[in-house]
């Protein structure tokens, strides 16, 4: 991962471990995030649903991992087909460590730890898909662009399929 | 909750249980000094303890225990049912403190008084009557036994204790359970490093790695052996057990245990506790007969129930039997009818075991009234489940008048176990060597695997066997091409073995389970996950999952008519095969005339003069039109039709294929008529009538069609 690091000014700050999925910027709190990982050989596990990508073995852990897009429902690329494939970003959730699968890994970005209405902080965006939009915890504004901060929690709880 | 606190209700607890034991012991041999010693060391430890820790319930009635025990020891009085009775609700009910202990940290307010009372009543009147006898027995010196005879056993007890507390400690399961995980994580990268060491080529390198590969084997083996325990951890509660459900119904038992140093690991035995619980007292309540009943059948007064417990092949057998009169298996016929489990006719097929297995169903129970002990149709479920939960199976079988047998047999280990490995698609799944039968190799022409009413079967010597594909089962696409070259594990899940059809065999591997997370909880069909020796995971297939997913028990029961059919002469039925000839127009052939079923490409029939045939098997086999040679008219073929169902009958040796639409199930026939002469007869399958067609006469209106002498 880049070590880029974005610093906001002025009042506390929290980190976010960022990634980016089509040309939407995300971010997750980083005292979630375990480590982040090249792509790796996923085993896919049939009749699980389209969310669930398959399982990875960590180091002799076996992680499940979710296909994040799939899960925030953010529509692929014509070209791309259904990646199995790209970086990991391991987090912990109180289910347990799960690994998501997102497009490219950004960075660690500072953002206001105050929540509420103030200049550092936007509405979501009117366009995004309806799980996206029931899994952003916050919606940060960096220039030139706006950080969306996903609830791990959410988007890691298993879906009925 | 303070440290030596809970030391003292896991040794409390302990002991209450030797107390438990040696009353049983004790009440074969009222003056047995052995028992009688170490019930009183038991209770003595419980009471001085108790004081020590400020507990002055525990410390009271373990005192008036006590007192009686003495009494009993110095042979001032002898055990009697009643002693023994309220020795036993003494022990109870330092449980029931000692379970409040742990929990909130103190003692439970149950007020003791009227057992106390009863316990010093014991001692007094007894003491009474033994007293003309015995003029040492006095009260006073009984309630604070005799220092000359305590010393010595308990000099003995603290030495006894002192060695084995050198050479034993106690620890944490927890610490253990890490360690197993840690195991399978050593042998995991063990794994890894003995394929990159074979690469490598390097004779240093090597040399280590075969050093670690032993140590990590060895090592193995001592933290698969830190988890086990022996099976009379667990059987140590039965005699009571069987005891308490004896006086309950009003019988005399008695439990003999063989092989009780039987070894497994904690969480299976941990696992089999409850079902065992069941069994024994399915066996006392339902299995021994009462006292008057058994000397009438020329038997002993006091039945028994013998425990099992043995290693076989990775796994380890469980076996509660009694000599009781068998399982009533009309009985159980009745109530499964009346419970809807079947039909009648579904039931008076079934083999008697096959009935008598009923008893493991749901909700099941042939007790007529609801008792204490046994009746509420809760119970043997629990045995199947439990067993199968953890990859075991429950049996039970039985000789009328002489006796039943529940045999529940478990994996050793759950952590680490020998699997097979196969691959179906691009994937590697893990079966649980001990959920597999045999490996069977289909041929390639597919010949192997019949379709029957859109079952896959297969004959395994002369037996139907229901096949699963595990492509489909996966939802993968299914196997469009006949496959060219599969092989059948035969898997024994619930009930009926069945073939599972995979494209390859890996052989074996000793495989660490991992749990699956929340996230494929709703995915039955893996029963875990295991990381290979290249670092990629294999799923392991939950065999019983995968039998019921594929709807075995419709082919069972296809099956069971077939042996009703041969095995109840008396009901004339024959099982025949279903075919259309076209839309609506069905006949059906009798099935043990149906060698094969075949789907030949419709490229391989040849024209030889009028004859249309095939080779097939090194042969020729001549193929007929079935509709045409029942004179019911010709089905325009479709063009685009590639292929040709053909079932192959057999009469006297010859082969004949015979063109059908489509298979379409197997049936049972009632006969109607009985003339031979005719191409059919008729008969009802399934509610409906249908022409059964005639095998000999078509055979020689068949050959005479071709212009063959018949």
């Amino acid at each position: 991962m880049s070590a880029e690091t974005r610093v906001v000014t002025g009042g506390p700050t929290r980190r976010l471990c960022t990634f980016t999925l089509g040309d939407l910027l995300l971010g997750a709190d980083i005292t979630a995030v375990e480590e982040a990982v090249r792509e790796r050989d996923i085993t896919a596990v049939p009749l699980a649903g389209p969310t669930m990508a398959g399982v990875l073995n960590l180091r002799g852990r076996i992680l499940s991992v979710i296909d994040l897009r799939t899960r925030l429902g953010i529509q692929r690329d014509i070209d791309m087909p259904r990646s199995t494939n790209g970086p990991h970003l391991v987090v912990r959730t109180s289910t347990g460590s799960v690994s998501l699968i997102v497009d490219r890994l950004v960075g660690v970005i500072d953002v206001a730890a105050e929540s509420g209405a103030n200049e550092s902080h936007a509405p979501a965006p009117p366009h995004l898909p309806d799980q996206l939009r029931d899994a952003i915890s916050m919606v940060h504004r960096l220039s030139p662009q706006l950080l969306i901060e996903i609830d791990l929690e959410r988007v890691c709880t298993p879906v009925a399929v | 909750m303070d440290e030596l606190l809970h030391e003292f209700v896991v040794e409390s607890t302990e002991n209450l249980q030797t107390i438990d034991e040696q009353l049983m012991v004790l009440e074969r041999d009222p003056e047995d000094p052995d028992a009688l010693g170490a019930i009183f060391r038991a209770m003595h430890t419980i009471k001085g303890t108790a004081g020590f820790f400020d507990l002055p319930r525990i410390e009271r009635l373990a005192h008036g225990a006590e007192t009686l025990l003495g009494k009993l020891r110095d042979g001032a009085i002898i055990a009697s049912v009643s002693h023994i009775t309220a020795l036993l609700i003494v022990a109870d009910t330092l449980r029931s403190h000692l379970s409040s202990i742990e929990t909130t940290e103190s003692e439970s307010d149950i007020d003791s008084q009227a057992l106390l009372d009863t316990v010093l009543q014991l001692c007094e009147q007894q003491a009474d009557a033994a007293a003309p006898n015995d003029a040492s027995a006095s009260p006073q010196l009984a309630v604070v036994p005799p220092p000359t005879t305590t010393v010595a056993p308990d000099r003995n007890e603290a030495s006894d204790r002192n060695t084995s507390s050198d050479t034993t400690i106690r620890v944490d399961t927890g610490v253990l359970d890490d360690l197993m995980t840690l195991m399978g994580e050593l042998v995991l990268a063990r794994n890894e490093l003995v394929q990159t060491a074979a690469r490598m080529n390097d004779t240093g390198l090597s040399a280590c790695t075969q050093r670690i590969n032993h140590v990590t084997s060895d090592l193995r083996s001592r933290v698969v052996k830190t988890r086990m325990r022996p099976v009379r951890a667990v059987w140590a509660a039965i005699p009571r057990l069987a005891r308490d459900t004896a006086v309950a119904c009003g019988k005399q038992v008695s439990v003999r245990m063989i092989g009780e140093d039987t070894e497994l690991d904690k969480t299976v035995l941990e696992a089999i506790k409850d079902p065992l619980t069941h069994c024994v007292r399915n066996s006392v309540d339902h299995g021994i007969e009462d006292p008057e009943a058994r000397l009438a059948a020329g038997k002993s007064a006091e039945g028994t129930v013998t425990l099992r417990a043995r290693h076989d092949n990775g796994n380890v057998v469980v076996e509660i039997s009694d000599d009781g009169a068998g399982i009533n298996v009309e009985g159980v016929r009745a109530k499964a009818l009346e419970q809807g489990l079947f039909t009648e006719t579904a039931l008076a097929a079934m083999s008697d075991r096959h009935v008598a297995n009923l008893i493991f169903a749901p909700g099941f129970s042939t007790a007529a009234t609801v008792t204490n002990v046994s009746g509420r149709g809760v119970g043997m479920d629990v045995v199947r489940t439990n067993a199968e939960r953890i990859g075991g199976t429950a049996d039970v079988s039985f000789v009328p008048g002489q006796g039943t047998t529940f045999t529940i047999t478990v994996p050793l280990t759950l952590a680490i176990i020998p699997a097979l490995i196969v691959v179906s698609g691009e994937d590697r799944f893990a079966i649980p060597q001990a959920s597999v039968l045999e490996v069977v190799r289909a041929t390639a022409d597919g010949s192997d695997i019949e379709n029957l009413g859109g079952a896959l079967v297969h004959r395994l010597r002369g037996a139907l066997v229901a096949l699963v594909d595990l492509r489909s089962s996966l939802n993968a696409q299914p196997t469009a091409t006949p496959p060219g070259r599969t092989q059948i594990v035969i898997l024994r899940g619930t009930g009926v073995p069945f073939g599972l059809i995979v494209d390859e065999i890996l052989g074996n591997e000793e495989i660490v389970v991992r749990p699956l997370d929340v996230h494929y909880a709703n995915v039955d069909l893996f029963a875990g996950a295991t990381v290979m020796g290249d670092g990629k995971i294999a799923l392991i297939l939950d065999v019983t999952a995968l039998g019921a997913n594929a709807s075995v028990p419709e082919i069972e029961s296809a099956a069971n008519e077939q042996e009703r059919a041969s095995s109840h002469s008396d009901e004339p039925t024959v099982p025949v095969l279903v075919v259309e000839l076209d839309r609506d127009d069905r006949v059906a052939l009798p099935l043990h005339s149906v060698a094969r079923l075949e789907k030949f490409q419709l490229d391989d029939v040849e024209l030889t003069g009028m004859e249309r045939v095939v080779q097939y098997r090194d042969d020729i086999l001549q193929l007929l039109n079935l509709s045409d040679l029942l004179g019911r008219g010709s089905v325009p073929s479709d063009p685009d039709c590639r292929f040709v169902v053909t079932a192959v009958v057999l009469h006297e040796g010859r082969e004949l294929g015979l063109e059908v639409e489509r298979i379409v199930e197997v049936a049972e026939a009632h006969s109607v008529d009985h003339n031979r002469n005719t191409s059919t007869q008729t008969a009802i399958a399934n509610g409906s009538v249908i022409d059964v067609v005639t095998i000999e006469n078509l055979f020689n209106r068949g050959l005479r069609i071709l212009g063959v002498a018949a």
